[in-house]
């Protein structure tokens, strides 16, 4: 087979990644962009789109490798496919993923790339009758379904934990200084040993990061004089500009696990893009190049992912924010630290999770805390719904699509060349 | 093709029970600051309907703001209040400002054919003062409720809320002494005045004293809703 037929699945995951970081850049750049205060705060300051860029690479080159091998060989066989089978799983199940994404745009609901890439690896191994992991798409499966009810519980729980151990506080602004700090580090700390225990360099290039930013937080907060409060004599303005400022802490806190929203993003929508142009170029490229190919293709495609993100995503969010209500602060927070928690946790042991869901779960969560005076709790449902839905249709699509190239003789042409 | 809105528009709306209250009561705000204006080109016997105009602009927003309302906790989304509080309290903040549009169309369909001395002037003056400021440190209490309810009802917050009430009810029992006083004296014009001017003087002052009293049905349900 010519080595220059290696360009359409190129093209074409470079084309899923543009689309996957435009459509995910804007869920996650969204709740931040609501908020008009943290938004104006920060427009201007390129900073904001340097941190996702971070995320996006750290997280994909060091734990995308995790996912990336599970979605290889964790639900069809693999190993047992030829080449040239190989490559028209690439393109079929690549194309799918367009069509889909497409469809999408029509759609009332999202979908999810996950669902999408593994739903056409069953359709695949349906047509080439390989052997199908059961066990691993039963956990697959359910890990779908308990990822957005999990952010639900840690949303609702880490709410209520805000709520009564910072905003309910007579002297809110001096505690929640404190809170956020011992916040920022539970986080930072959890992210370090989930990568301490995949990579000594990993760990300390995240440990220098955090560090640095922790810094620039704990100056911000504790000696910059903005910080201060002049007090009027009314105490309804008083009090909103104490409440002004504990939210002003909180932007800086979302602003600063941004980067671990964007390291779980990495992790799993990087690997779940290249999977498939990965196993192509292992198989042509077996023992000619140094090093471990996989990373090499997961910084490239992590670069290009969190380009789309930034670009893409982060215009039309500021576009759609205009639309939706206010987020405050402390709840733009709650929602990317549970995002952040669950995705990494699930993406440390090898599992596909959709961050859009996850984000959804963690709003109703902070809605049932009572954090929103309305919410529509049924979203969930719906959702749940919608991944059922494209897993199937990527199926039953790219079976279809399997058929139309044996039959119109591509398979054939292929053995030819 | 059929546009469809993105999810965080249908998981979270723009418009919130609290974002509308709290744009209806800027309506009544906006149209009690004309209030004082109104009264005055009224004593010195100017054309008022300007005023009629910009109140009933205000009271048409205010409609729509509340059918909006009762739209949106309608449809099937989860809300932190029972829908049936939310409806009440709108139609109580509802009534104030058709006090508002009552009184401005009663001065602007009859003119007092008795001359209002200075002190009567001074009263109603007076009375119309405090009745924009119980409407100025409503809208403020609803804004600290608004701000209340994003910190879960802190501690400063119910505090702060409860001396805004008592703030209300000072007002209150200031408006009910002018309004008594001004009833007293539009009566005992009785036997040398028109009794239809009478009457119509009387009713002004109803109309402006009915405005504390729902206000201070509206503060008890604000305390309902803080400790809900």
């Amino acid at each position: 087979m010519m080595i220059y037929l290696i360009i359409i699945p190129l093209f074409l995951t470079i084309l899923v990644c543009i689309f996957n970081g435009a459509k995910d850049g804007i869920y996650l750049f969204l709740p931040i962009f609501s908020n008009e205060s943290t938004f104006i705060k920060y427009k201007n300051n390129k900073f904001i789109f340097l941190l996702p860029l971070i995320g996006e690479i750290v997280g994909a080159t060091f734990l995308g490798e995790i996912v990336l091998r599970k979605i290889q060989y964790g639900f069809i066989n693999t190993y047992s496919l030829s080449f040239n089978q190989l490559y028209i799983c690439a393109i079929v199940i690549l194309t799918v993923t367009l069509i889909i994404f497409f469809i999408s745009s029509f759609l009332p609901f999202p979908i999810s790339l996950s669902h999408t890439m593994i739903g056409g690896l069953i359709g695949a191994g349906l047509f080439f009758k390989l052997d199908i992991f059961f066990k691993n798409l039963i956990s697959t499966t359910i890990v779908w379904t308990i990822t957005p009810i999990f952010s639900l519980i840690s949303g609702l729980i880490l709410y209520k934990v805000i709520l009564n151990f910072s905003l309910k506080n007579k002297k809110v602004l001096k505690i929640t200084k404190i809170t956020a700090i011992i916040y920022i580090l539970s986080l930072y700390i959890f992210f370090l040993l989930i990568f301490l225990s995949k990579s000594k360099l990993a760990f300390y290039i995240l440990l220098s990061f955090f560090s640095l930013l922790f810094l620039l937080f704990i100056n911000r907060i504790l000696f910059k004089k903005s910080q201060n409060i002049n007090y009027s004599s009314n105490e309804n303005d008083n009090l909103k500009i104490e409440y002004q400022k504990t939210e002003h802490i909180f932007s800086d806190l979302s602003l600063l696990i941004l980067p671990n929203v964007f390291i779980s993003h990495g992790a799993n929508d990087v690997a779940n893009s290249i999977s498939l142009l990965s196993l192509l170029f292992l198989s042509l490229l077996k023992n000619k190049i140094y090093g471990n190919l996989n990373l090499y293709l997961l910084l490239i495609f992590s670069v290009i992912l969190s380009l789309s993100i930034i670009l893409n995503g982060s215009k039309k969010a500021e576009k759609i924010s205009k639309d939706i209500c206010k987020i405050e602060s402390s709840k733009i927070f709650t929602s990317y630290y549970s995002l952040a928690t669950s995705a990494i946790l699930f993406s440390f042991f090898g599992y596909r999770i959709s961050s859009v869901y996850t984000l959804t779960g963690s709003y109703i969560g902070i809605g049932y805390a009572r954090g929103f005076s309305i919410f529509n709790s049924r979203l969930l449902f719906t959702l749940l719904i919608s991944w059922f839905i494209t897993f199937v249709i990527s199926i039953l699509l790219s079976y279809i699509l399997f058929y139309i190239t044996k039959f119109s003789g591509v398979f054939l042409w292929l053995s030819k060349i | 093709m059929k546009k469809y809105p993105f999810i965080f528009q249908r998981l979270l709306p723009k418009n919130t029970p609290l974002n509308l209250i709290s744009q209806h009561v800027d309506c009544i705000y906006q149209s009690s600051l004309l209030l004082n204006e109104l009264l005055r080109y009224y004593f010195s016997n100017e054309e008022i309907s300007r005023f009629i105009e910009q109140i009933s602009f205000f009271e048409r927003k205010a409609d729509t703001i509340k059918n909006e309302l009762r739209q949106l906790i309608r449809n099937s989304l989860k809300i932190s209040f029972t829908r049936e509080d939310i409806l009440q309290f709108i139609h109580i903040q509802d009534n104030i400002m058709d006090s508002i549009e009552d009184f401005a169309k009663l001065l602007f369909l009859n003119r007092i054919s008795f001359i209002i001395d200075k002190q009567v002037e001074k009263l109603l003056n007076s009375l119309c003062d405090e009745v924009v400021n119980s409407i100025k440190n409503y809208k403020e209490m609803i804004d600290t409720f608004i701000t209340g309810y994003n910190y879960g009802f802190a501690k400063p917050i119910f505090d702060l809320q409860k001396k805004n009430i008592e703030q209300l009810d000072d007002l209150e029992h200031k408006i009910d002494t002018l309004s008594l006083d001004l009833g007293k004296i539009a009566f005992s014009f009785k036997d040398r005045y028109n009794a239809i001017d009478i009457i119509h003087f009387n009713n002004l002052i109803i109309l402006l004293s009915k405005i504390p009293n729902s206000i201070s049905r509206l503060t008890d349900k604000i305390l309902d809703f803080m400790n809900y």
